[in-house]
C-alpha cells in the first residue's frame, strides 16, 4: 500500500457495443483475473484501482462497468454524467463494433460533461492471427476526436495498464485545467456581472460531487 | 449464416421423459391424429425396428420407408433440396423440418426440437418417402454405441435414437440427478476434451480448486444439508402428484379449491421434479401452448429476427458455469437461441433485450423449448401476472418503475438506510435492476433463484420486492457502516449465509408490500407519465398495473396478442397491431 493519498478521485466509464469485453477488461485490470466464460452484464458493476500516473503522483480511479446492449441506455447516464473520463472499447474482429464507439463518441458530448477525456481501446488482438490488423480507420478517428488508441487483450493482459494509465494521466490533467479554467471564469465574470445586473448570468456552482469520487 | 444454421439443426430439447412429464406434451394432449394406421405420434415398434436395420447400413442410414399410408397433405420443399417440411394434415398444421442430404436423411432437427415429449412422429422425406421416428419412453436410459464416438451413426436401438441423437445427449442433461457428473462423458461432443470439472445438484460447474479449502470445510454440512432437503421433496412430491393429478387434470379444480394450501405449498419450494410442470401450469402457459399449435415452429424456422446477432452474442455468456449451457453450440445453446430468436420474432417491439436470456436458460433447465418459449410469452404478455414486457421496452419503462418503487419501499421500511444510501450516492440501479431483470437469476445461488420462481410465477414480480426488501433487512446494520465502495460491493456480494431459501424467503414473506406498491405506482405515473393512454409505451404501462384490470388483462393477452402474435408469424411484414 501506497502511502501517499490519491492526488485526485476519477470517475471512468466503459463504454461500448455487447460482448467486446468490456467486463474482461476491467477485471483484468483491476483484479488480474480472466475468465473465458464471462456472463453478459446486466447492470452497471463498479471497481476502483490506484493507479500511479508518475513517480509521485497516484489517482484513484473508480471505474463504472455497464451493460452494453444499446437497449440500456436509459439506465446509463448516471454512470457517464459525470465521468472524468471513458473507454470506449470496440472489438479488432468486429467491425460493427467500432461503429457502436462512435455512436458513443456523440452520446458523450451530448450528455457528459465537455471535459470529459476519452481513450478507444481495440480488444481482443490475440483472436486477429490470419492478418496483420490494418486499424488505420480507427486510429484516425480517435485522432480527431482527440482521443487516445490502443491496442489491448485481457486474454494475454496487453495493453490494458497504458490505457488506463493514458486516461489517468490525461483526465488528472484535463480535471486541473477545468478546475482553473471555472477559477478564471469566476474571476472575469463577477465584476462583469456587477455592472451591467444581469443577475441570471450568475456562474454555475462548481458541479456537484460526483457519484463515487 | 453458417451460424444460424448450425443453430437451427440439431435440436433441443429434451429427454424430459426422465422428468417426469413427458406425457404432458402439448401433441398429447391433442385429439389423435387422422392417419388410418393410427396415431403419427404413437410408437409403432415393429416399425421403429425396421427402420433401425436399415440405420445400421452405412452408407444409407435412413432410405426412408413409407411408413404411414397417408401422404401428408401439401408438404412443400424449403430451403433448395436439405430441408422439407412436412405437414401432417392431422389438422394441427404441424410442420416438421428435416435434413436430407443426398437423399439420406442426416437430421431432424423441428422434430426433435418441437416434439419435446411425444413419443414418435412421421417425417416425409422426399415425394415417396415417409418415416416414422419413435423416441422411447426409455430413451433416457439408451447410450451412444462406439460407432457414435467415432462419427458412425449409431446401429443398435431404434431408429428415433440416431435421429434423436442430440436428443439423447440432452436426456442425459437434463434430469439435474446426482449421478451427472458421473455420465457425463457419454453426451459429450466426442471431440471436446473430457470435463473434469465437478458440478453441483443443479448442474453448475463448482468452484474451481482456489476456493476449494473454505468449501471443504462445510462440505459435510452441505451434504447433509442436500440431504434433508432431498427428503423433504420426496415427501412432498407425494402431497404434489395428487394435487396435480394425471395430465394436470386436478390442477385447476385444486387451486379453486383450496387455493391458500396451493399456495403456502408453493412457496415451501416445488419438487424439482415436477417444477417444470408446474411452472407452466401456475403462469398460464400450458393453455398458450395449447391454444397456438404450430406457432412456435412458425417463428424458429420461418421467420428471421434483426436480433439474431444479438442473441448469438449472449448466448454463450448465459450461464456459462451451468453444463447445459457451457459446450459450444451444444444443445443448450441452440434451444437458447431458438426459444430467443423466436421470441424477437414474435414481440418485434421487444425483439431481444439481454437479460431474457437468463428468464429463458433459467426455464430451458425445467422444460422444452417450445413450453419454455411460451412460459416466457406468458411472463412478458401478462398471462396471469401483471405483463414484464416493459422490462425491456425501449426506456426500460418498467426497470424504471419498479426502481422508484422499491427506492421509496427501501426509505419507508428503512429510513435510516434509505438516508444513508442517498448520502452516498448508492442508486437503486447499481444492485437491484439485475434483481428485476432477471428476477434473481442472475447473479444469485441457484437453489435461492429456483425457490424465488416458484412464487414469481405464482405471485407475480412482488416477491422479487420482498426478497430484496429482506436482504436489505437482513445486512442492515452492516450496510449502514459502509462508504460507497463498500455498499456497491456489498449490495452485489451478499453473504452466504444470507441467501439460503429458508431463512430468507419466510423473511421476505413477512413484509407486506402490495398496497404500497400500488400506491406508489400510481404516484410514479403521475410523475412520469401524466396521459398514461396518450402515448403507446404506457399502455403496456397501464396494463402492467393493478389487480382491477388482471381478468382482462388475462383474455387480452390469450385472444388478443397471443393470436395477433400467430397472425404476426404468418405474414411477416405486419410489424404488429
Amino acid at each position: 500500500m501506497r502511502a501517499a493519498s490519491p492526488a485526485a478521485n476519477l470517475k471512468v466509464v466503459l463504454l461500448g457495443e455487447g460482448r467486446v469485453g468490456k467486463t474482461s477488461l476491467l477485471l483484468r485490470f483491476a483484479k488480474d483475473e480472466f475468465s473465458d466464460t464471462q456472463q453478459a452484464t446486466i447492470q452497471a458493476s463498479f471497481l476502483s484501482k490506484k493507479v500511479l500516473v508518475d513517480a509521485e503522483t497516484s489517482v484513484a480511479l473508480s471505474i463504472w462497468d455497464t451493460a452494453g446492449q444499446e437497449r440500456f441506455h436509459s439506465l446509463g447516464p448516471i454512470y457517464y454524467r459525470d465521468a472524468d473520463a471513458a473507454l470506449l472499447v470496440y472489438d479488432v474482429t468486429d467491425k460493427d463494433s467500432f461503429d457502436r464507439v462512435k455512436s458513443w463518441v456523440k452520446e458523450l458530448k451530448k450528455m457528459a460533461g465537455r471535459n470529459i477525456v476519452l481513450a478507444i481501446a481495440g480488444n481482443k488482438i490475440d483472436l486477429d492471427r490470419q492478418e496483420e490488423l490494418d486499424l488505420t480507420e480507427q486510429t484516425e478517428y480517435a485522432e480527431s476526436i482527440g482521443a487516445s488508441h490502443f491496442t489491448t487483450s485481457a486474454k494475454l493482459n496487453k495493453g490494458i495498464d497504458a490505457v488506463f494509465q493514458d486516461l489517468a494521466k490525461r483526465a488528472l490533467v484535463s480535471k486541473r485545467r477545468a478546475a482553473a479554467a471555472a477559477e478564471a471564469v469566476e474571476s472575469t465574470l463577477v465584476p462583469r456581472r456587477q455592472g451591467t445586473l444581469i443577475i441570471d448570468e450568475r456562474p454555475k456552482a462548481p458541479p456537484k460531487r460526483s457519484c463515487c469520487s | 449464416m453458417e451460424e444460424r444454421r448450425e443453430s437451427h439443426a440439431g435440436s433441443s430439447t429434451s429427454g424430459k421423459a426422465g422428468l417426469g412429464f413427458g406425457h404432458f406434451s402439448s401433441r398429447h394432449n391433442h385429439a389423435p391424429s387422422t392417419s388410418p394406421s393410427g396415431s403419427p405420434y404413437r410408437p409403432v415398434p415393429g416399425q421403429a425396428r425396421r427402420f433401425a436395420k436399415n440405420s445400421s447400413r452405412k452408407e444409407s442410414p435412413f432410405t426412408g420407408e413409407l411408413v404411414d399410408g397417408v401422404p401428408p397433405a401439401g408438404w412443400k420443399e424449403r430451403i433448395g433440396d436439405r430441408v422439407y417440411e412436412a405437414n401432417f394434415g392431422n389438422g394441427l398444421n404441424e410442420t416438421k423440418s428435416v435434413t436430407v442430404e443426398n437423399g439420406h436423411l442426416v437430421r431432424v432437427s423441428s422434430t426433435s426440437r418441437v416434439m419435446v415429449s411425444s413419443t414418435s412422429s412421421t417425417v416425409r422425406i422426399d415425394q415417396t418417402t415417409l418415416v416414422q421416428l419413435n423416441r422411447r419412453p426409455g430413451l433416457a436410459d439408451e447410450r451412444f454405441s462406439e460407432d457414435e464416438e467415432q462419427g458412425g451413426r449409431l446401429q443398435n436401438g431404434s431408429a428415433s435414437q440416431a435421429t434423436f441423437a442430440p436428443l439423447a445427449e440432452l436426456s442425459e442433461l437434463v434430469p439435474r440427478s446426482q449421478s451427472l457428473p458421473v455420465e457425463r462423458s457419454k453426451w459429450e461432443d466426442p471431440g471436446s476434451p473430457p470435463l473434469r470439472q465437478p458440478l453441483d445438484r443443479f448442474g453448475f460447474f463448482t468452484p474451481p480448486a482456489s476456493e476449494q479449502v473454505e468449501a471443504a470445510t462445510d462440505g459435510k454440512k452441505v451434504e447433509k444439508k442436500e440431504k434433508t432437503e432431498r427428503e423433504r421433496d420426496e415427501r412432498r412430491l407425494r402431497k404434489w402428484r395428487k394435487m396435480i393429478g394425471a395430465g394436470g387434470m386436478e390442477w385447476k379444480h385444486y387451486c379453486k379449491k383450496k387455493p391458500l394450501v396451493v399456495k403456502r405449498r408453493i412457496r415451501k419450494g416445488i419438487p424439482d421434479c415436477l417444477r417444470g410442470l408446474v411452472w407452466q401450469l401456475v403462469s398460464g402457459s400450458r393453455d398458450l401452448l395449447l391454444q397456438n399449435p404450430g406457432v412456435y415452429e412458425q417463428l424458429v424456422f420461418y421467420e428471421t429476427s434483426l436480433s439474431e446477432l444479438d442473441i448469438i452474442r449472449d448466448i454463450s455468456r448465459t450461464f456459462p458455469s451451468h453444463v447445459f449451457y457451457s459446450q459450444r453450440h451444444g444443445p443448450g445453446q441452440r434451444s437458447l437461441y431458438n426459444v430467443l430468436k423466436a421470441y424477437s420474432v414474435y414481440d418485434k417491439e421487444v425483439g431481444y433485450v439481454q437479460g431474457m436470456g437468463f428468464l429463458a436458460g433459467l426455464l430451458l433447465l425445467y422444460m422444452g423449448e417450445e413450453d419454455a418459449f411460451w412460459l416466457l410469452v406468458a411472463l412478458l404478455k401478462g398471462a396471469v401476472h401483471a405483463p414484464m414486457e416493459g422490462l425491456f421496452l425501449v426506456g426500460l419503462p418498467l426497470v424504471q418503475q419498479y426502481l422508484f418503487q422499491f427506492e421509496r419501499l427501501v426509505q419507508e421500511l428503512f429510513p435510516r438506510l434509505g438516508a444513508h444510501f442517498e448520502e452516498e450516492c448508492i442508486n437503486p440501479s447499481m444492485y437491484a435492476s439485475q434483481w428485476f431483470i432477471t428476477v434473481f437469476s442472475y447473479s444469485f445461488p441457484f437453489s435461492l433463484a429456483l425457490r424465488i420462481w416458484d412464487v414469481f410465477l405464482s405471485e407475480g414480480m412482488k416477491v422479487v420486492f420482498r426478497v430484496g426488501l429482506a436482504l436489505l433487512k437482513q445486512c442492515h446494520d452492516d450496510l449502514l457502516k459502509m462508504p460507497f465502495e463498500k455498499l456497491v460491493h456489498a449490495l452485489r456480494n451478499f453473504p452466504d449465509e444470507l441467501l439460503d431459501p429458508d431463512t430468507l424467503l419466510p423473511i421476505a414473506y413477512s413484509i407486506k408490500v402490495s398496497a404500497r406498491l400500488a400506491q406508489l405506482k400510481e404516484e410514479y405515473d403521475k410523475l412520469h407519465n401524466p396521459q398514461s393512454s396518450a402515448l403507446p409505451e404506457p399502455v403496456n404501462e397501464s396494463r402492467a398495473t393493478g389487480n382491477s384490470t388482471r381478468d382482462l388483462v388475462r383474455r387480452d393477452s390469450k385472444d388478443g396478442s397471443i393470436k395477433s402474435g400467430s397472425n404476426r408469424s404468418k405474414s411477416s411484414d405486419s410489424l404488429g397491431e
